[in-house]
């Protein structure tokens, strides 16, 4: 007789993807100084948006954008 | 001696003519210290414009050499071969470079920035990015100075707001406006352009006037 291993049921993993990073973190991502980040933003080359308070964030999107190799 | 919610205001900080009390100064440091590093960063970067309007006729001499006359030789995203004429800001992982080249014997001036060839961005893009090119090296350098700028008030803007969302998450109850105002001051201080060079003198320098 065949004895059925029991199996432990794993709740679902949830991943769940950041919307949108801080300055900081975004340049661990690129690798840069912070300013560096800063100068992408003048320089339209990276858009970020503002959180309540003011602060500038950076859409996950547009760092995906800006790390794609094309 | 002024006091506010019985609390002795006696402390004073930095860029704020204001005094503060205990905890306002307790409040202040302890933002101001998770805020510390970019206040640093925004300081060398300040201070190296300020250097480079100091340097605008050195620059300028400079940049009037012959193609053989500098030393490194760098290549933009696009293959261009650039001399390198002088670096004008270097950070920790980044350099800005002011640069020439030749075409049918005119000369070309450029701003090249220098990323860290480990990073995700110099992977994705290239070490060696144009920014701006002109062929007028003291037009290059003036807007280079006035775009530079213009980045170092986004980053103090920005600064500003991480100081207050760190204060209010903390304190969320109480009154820390002042504190706000110090940090802001400090910060504004820093990308203040009033002590430093004025327009008129920059003019003067790009004309070939010293003073």
């Amino acid at each position: 007789m065949e004895v059925a291993t029991p199996t432990t049921i794993q709740p679902p993993v949830e991943k769940r993807e950041r919307l949108s990073y801080s300055i900081h973190e975004a340049a661990e991502l690129l690798g840069v100084d912070y300013y560096s980040v800063y100068r992408l933003i003048q320089r339209k080359k990276l858009r970020a948006c503002r959180a309540l308070r003011g602060k500038l964030l950076i859409p996950r999107t547009e760092l995906l954008k800006l790390l794609s190799t094309e | 001696m002024l006091k506010r919610n019985g609390q002795l205001c006696h402390r004073s900080v930095p860029d704020y003519g204001g005094r503060l009390t205990d905890f306002e100064f307790l409040a202040y440091s302890t933002a101001f210290t998770s805020v510390e590093e970019d206040y640093k960063q925004l300081s060398t970067i300040t201070d190296s414009l300020t250097e480079v309007e100091g340097a605008f006729p050195r620059l300028l001499e400079a940049s009037a050499g012959a193609p053989n006359s500098f030393s490194e030789v760098v290549a933009d995203q696009t293959g261009k071969q650039w001399s390198v004429i002088s670096p004008l800001l270097k950070l920790r992982r980044t350099e800005l470079l002011f640069c020439k080249r030749f075409i049918e014997g005119d000369p070309e001036f450029s701003v090249i920035q220098r990323l860290d060839p480990e990073s995700s961005l110099a992977k994705a893009q290239g070490v060696w990015q144009l920014q701006e090119s002109s062929n007028d090296p003291r037009l290059l350098l003036q807007d280079f100075i006035e775009s530079e700028r213009q980045t170092a008030q986004l980053y103090a803007q920005d600064i500003r707001a991480v100081a207050r969302e760190a204060l209010e998450q903390k304190y969320p109850d109480r009154d820390l406006g002042r504190v706000i105002k110090a940090i802001a001051q400090r910060f504004a201080k820093k990308v203040s352009t009033e002590e430093q060079v004025t327009p008129i003198q920059v003019r003067q320098w790009s004309e070939g006037v010293r003073v």
